[in-house]
C-alpha cells in the first residue's frame, strides 16, 4: 500500500472537503447560540405532541424576535433575543397555559451580551494557546517540521469542524450546526486527539529512522503509517462505536455536541494517516536537510 | 521483567479501595434507608485536614445533571469610594446568607472575576430563585448644592430626580445604607400614615447629626434645607430639615402603603449592597430532564464500554480480556476519583470521561500492536510483553502529555462548562495511564507465567516458522 505515492490525491480530498465550509465560513458565517450571541432559550417539552409552527405563531404575538424548532414530536426550541425579566415572566406564564408544557423536563437559559462578548473572545484564544503550548512540546520531543506538520493536521480538522458547521447551520439552518459552548468543547477535544492520533505515527516515524536502514524518508514514512495503520483505525473505531451510541440516544441540547466529537475524530484519524505524515515528505523534498 | 509483586500489590490496594469507595456508601445508604444520590443531612463530613479534604463521599452532579437554576449575577453601578471587588464581597456575604436561610442543601454562591457572582441552586426554578435573590436597595443620603450635576451622578442617579431644581445639584453626604444598623416599619402618629424608620451606626449616626446641623442654617423652601433619600437610582424622599437629628434614627415619610413600607424596610435591612446586582446569564433545567440525562449519558457509557470489550476480545484475543479487566478497574478507580474529591460531573464532563475511556483503550491497544510484532519477530511471550509496553511508551507518553496541556489550558481560562470537561478528561487521562502501564503490564506478565496462556494462537498471532 503506497499512501505517500498517492499524497496529492489526498491532499485534493481534503481541500475538496474544506473549501465549501471555508466559503460558507466567509460568506455566511455561523448559526450563533445564545452563548455568543446573548438572547433567550426555551427548551420547551410538553405532555404531548405539539407542532412548532404552532409555537411561533403564538411567539410572534410578544414580538421577540422568536425562533421555534421542532425538538422531537413532544418538545421545541424557542429562541429569542434578550429578553426582560418581565417579558421572561409573561411569556412563560403564557406559553405554559396555551401548551401542555412539562416544566420538570423542559429547561431555559438566558445570557446577557456581555458575557457573550467575553465567549467569543475566549474561544478563540484558547484554541490558539492550546495550539502554541502543543508546537513547543512537540518541538521538545521530535523537531519543529514534525510539530508544524502536526499543527496543520489540527488545523485540517479544525476547518473540517467548523466549516461544516458553518454549512449545518447556515445552509440547512439546522439546530444541530449552532455554535455555542459545547461546540467549543467539541472542538477543543477534537484538537486534542488530533495531535494524540498524529503523535502516535509520528513516534513511529521516529523509530524506524533511528534504525539503520536502507530505506528512503519516503518509503519510511509510508511503512511508518502502515505499520500504525491497525492502530489508528482500532482506536478511532472503539471511540466511534462509544460516540455513535452517544449520538442516538442523546436528547437534542447535546446532539450537536456529540456530532461534532464524530466528524473531528473522523477527520482526525484521516489527517494524521493521509496529511501529517506525508506533509513531512512533502517539507524534505523542498529542504532536502 | 517479572511480575513485581510490590507493583500487583498496589494494583490490588488500589482497586480495592476504589471499590469500597464506589461501593460503600451504597451500601449505607441501602441498609439505613437514605436517599441514593445527594448528601445526606445530620451525619458528619469526612475531614482530612492535610489534604484540605472534608466533605462527604458521594457524586456531585452539576445542575444540568440534576435540574436547577445556575445565576451569572453583575454587579454595576458601584458608588464611588468603593472598588467593585469590595462590593462583590459584600454582595455574596448578603446573598449566601438570604440562600442558607432559605435552607436549600448543595447551593452554591461564589464570586467569579472582579465583578461577577455565581449562584447554583439545585431543584430551584427561575422563579422561586429569583425571589430568594430578591432585591437588594442601596440607599443613599445627598444633599442639594447650587451648580449642575455632572455626568457621574447623572449615570448614578435617575436624571429626572437628580434635576428637580433648576440650579442645584445633588452632592453625596458620604451617608448610605452600610450605615443602617436597622430599619423598621412604623407609623406616623400624626398622620396615622406608614413610613419607615431607620437606625444609624456610630459613623452614620455622627455623620447624619453633622449633615443636619449644617442644613438647618438655610432657610425653609431653599433646596439647600432639604434632605433627599435616594433608594438606588430614584428619590423617595426629598424632606425640609427642621431640627438637626442626633440621636441616631431617622424616619422616611412619603405616601408608603403599609405593605410598601414593609418591603421597604426589608430592602434596607439587606441593603447595604453599594451598587446595583443584575442577571447577566441564567440557565434552569427542570429536574426530570437532569434525570433523564443522567440515564442516557450512562446507558451510552456502559453501551460504548460492551462494545469496546467486545471488540478487545474478538480482536486481540487473551490480551482484550485482560485490558478490558484493567479497563473496568480503570473506570472504578476514575469513579472513585471523583467522589473522594468532589468533582462535579456535569454533561460536558461525562462527555469527557466517555472519551477518556477511547484514550484507555488506545494505550492498551499500541501495546498489544506491539506486542504482537514481537511475538512475530519470533520473541518467547515475556521478552515480547516486556518489549511491546516498552516500545509503546513514547507514543502513549507524548500523545497523553499533549492532551493533558490541552486539559490544562481549558481548565484555567475555560467557562466553568468547559472547566468540567477538562478535570475529567485530564482524571481520566491520567488514570488510564496508570491502567495501561501498571495494571495491564502487571496482568500480561502474570499470563506470561501460565503454561496455558503461552499458545500463540491466545494472542491472534500465527506462529513463526522455524528460522
Amino acid at each position: 500500500m503506497n499512501i505517500v505515492g498517492r499524497r496529492n490525491w489526498y491532499f485534493l480530498l481534503s481541500l475538496a472537503i474544506i473549501l465549501p465550509g471555508i466559503i460558507s465560513m466567509a460568506f455566511l458565517g455561523f448559526r450563533l447560540g445564545i452563548d455568543f450571541a446573548g438572547g433567550d432559550q426555551y427548551n420547551l417539552a410538553f405532555t404531548r405532541p405539539v407542532q412548532a409552527s404552532d409555537v411561533q405563531k403564538e411567539m410572534d404575538t410578544f414580538n421577540v424576535e422568536a425562533t421555534v424548532q421542532q425538538a422531537g414530536p413532544n418538545g421545541a426550541l424557542v429562541t429569542t433575543k434578550p429578553l426582560s425579566s418581565v417579558q421572561e415572566t409573561t411569556i412563560r406564564a403564557d406559553l405554559a397555559e396555551k401548551f401542555p408544557l412539562d416544566p420538570s423536563r423542559s429547561s431555559y437559559a438566558q445570557v446577557g451580551p456581555t458575557i457573550a462578548r467575553e465567549l467569543v473572545v475566549g474561544a478563540g484564544g484558547l484554541i490558539a494557546i492550546a495550539s502554541i503550548l502543543i508546537v513547543i512540546y512537540l518541538s521538545i520531543r521530535f523537531n519543529y517540521k514534525f510539530a508544524v506538520a502536526a499543527i496543520l493536521a489540527l488545523l485540517h480538522d479544525v476547518f473540517v469542524l467548523t466549516g461544516i458547521w458553518s454549512i449545518l447551520g447556515k445552509v440547512f439552518n439546522s439546530p444541530l450546526g449552532e455554535v455555542n459552548t459545547l461546540f467549543v468543547t467539541a472542538a477543543l477535544t477534537v484538537i486534542g486527539f488530533s495531535v494524540h492520533d498524529t503523535i502516535v505515527i509520528f513516534d513511529r516515524i521516529r523509530e524506524n529512522l533511528r534504525q539503520a536502514s536502507r530505506l528512503t524518508f519516503e518509503q519510511n514514512v509510508n511503512l511508518s503509517i502502515i505499520q500504525s495503520l491497525a492502530r489508528s483505525l482500532n482506536t478511532s473505531m472503539t471511540v466511534v462505536f462509544v460516540l455513535v451510541a452517544l449520538f442516538l440516544i442523546s436528547p437534542t441540547n447535546i446532539k450537536g455536541f456529540t456530532l461534532a466529537l464524530l466528524i473531528g475524530i473522523v477527520s482526525g484519524t484521516y489527517s494524521s494517516i493521509f496529511n501529517a505524515s506525508p506533509l513531512l515528505v512533502v517539507w524534505r523534498r523542498l529542504d532536502p536537510r | 521483567m517479572r511480575v513485581d509483586r510490590r507493583l500487583l500489590a498496589l494494583i490490588a490496594v488500589v482497586a480495592l479501595l476504589a471499590l469500597f469507595i464506589d461501593g460503600f456508601a451504597y451500601v449505607y445508604r441501602v441498609t439505613t434507608n437514605q436517599p441514593l444520590t445527594g448528601p445526606i443531612r445530620g451525619i458528619p463530613t469526612l475531614n482530612i485536614g492535610f489534604l484540605g479534604f472534608s466533605q462527604q463521599i458521594y457524586v456531585h452532579k452539576g445542575l444540568d445533571l440534576q435540574g436547577g437554576t445556575h445565576l451569572e449575577l453583575q454587579i454595576t453601578g458601584v458608588r464611588a469610594g468603593t472598588t467593585t471587588q469590595a462590593a462583590r464581597d459584600i454582595a455574596v456575604a448578603i446573598i449566601e446568607r438570604r440562600v442558607n436561610s432559605s435552607g436549600y442543601a448543595e447551593s452554591v454562591v461564589r464570586p467569579e472575576g472582579s465583578d461577577r457572582i455565581i449562584v447554583e441552586l439545585p431543584g430551584v426554578d427561575l422563579e422561586q430563585a429569583k425571589q430568594i435573590l430578591g432585591k437588594t436597595s442601596y440607599l443613599t443620603i445627598w444633599k442639594w448644592e447650587p451648580g449642575a450635576s455632572d455626568a457621574a451622578t447623572l449615570q448614578q442617579l435617575n436624571p429626572r430626580d437628580a434635576q428637580k431644581y433648576p440650579g442645584y445639584k445633588p452632592v453625596f453626604t458620604q451617608i448610605d445604607g452600610s450605615m443602617i444598623t436597622n430599619a423598621s416599619r412604623s407609623t406616623d402618629p400624626n398622620t396615622n400614615l406608614p413610613d419607615v424608620t431607620i437606625s444609624f451606626d456610630n459613623t452614620g449616626s455622627n455623620l447624619f447629626c453633622a449633615f443636619t446641623r449644617d442644613r438647618v442654617t438655610h432657610p425653609q423652601g431653599d433646596p439647600q434645607n432639604k434632605l433627599a433619600i435616594f433608594i438606588d437610582k430614584d428619590l423617595v424622599e426629598d424632606a425640609n430639615v427642621i431640627s438637626e437629628i442626633c440621636g441616631g434614627s431617622a424616619i422616611i415619610t412619603g405616601g408608603f402603603t403599609a405593605a410598601s413600607a414593609q418591603a421597604l424596610a426589608i430592602q434596607l435591612n439587606s441593603g447595604s449592597l453599594p451598587g446595583t446586582i443584575s442577571i447577566a446569564s441564567a440557565t434552569e433545567v427542570g429536574a426530570t430532564l437532569g434525570a433523564t440525562t443522567v440515564k442516557l449519558s450512562l446507558l451510552a457509557g456502559a453501551f460504548g464500554l460492551a462494545i469496546v470489550i467486545l471488540f478487545m476480545l474478538l480482536y486481540y484475543r487473551l490480551p482484550g480480556l485482560v485490558a478490558s479487566l484493567a479497563l473496568l478497574i480503570y473506570a472504578a478507580i476514575a469513579l472513585a476519583v471523583f467522589k473522594l474529591f468532589g468533582v462535579t460531573l456535569t454533561l460536558a464532563g461525562l462527555a469527557g470521561f466517555i472519551l477518556s475511556i477511547g484514550m484507555a483503550v488506545d494505550a492498551n491497544v499500541l501495546i498489544f500492536e506491539r506486542l504482537k510484532e514481537e511475538l512475530r519477530a519470533g520473541r518467547t511471550l515475556g521478552a515480547a510483553m516486556e518489549a511491546g509496553v516498552h516500545r509503546a511508551w513514547p507514543a502513549i507518553r507524548d500523545s497523553n502529555i499533549s492532551t493533558l496541556i490541552t486539559c490544562f489550558v481549558l481548565y484555567f481560562f475555560g467557562a466553568p462548562l468547559i472547566k468540567g470537561f477538562a478535570i475529567t478528561l485530564a482524571v481520566g487521562v491520567g488514570v488510564s495511564m496508570f491502567s495501561a502501564i501498571v495494571t495491564t503490564q502487571q496482568f500480561l506478565q502474570i499470563l506470561a507465567g501460565l503454561r496455558p496462556a503461552r499458545r500463540l494462537a491466545l494472542y491472534g498471532v500465527q506462529a513463526p516458522k522455524a528460522a
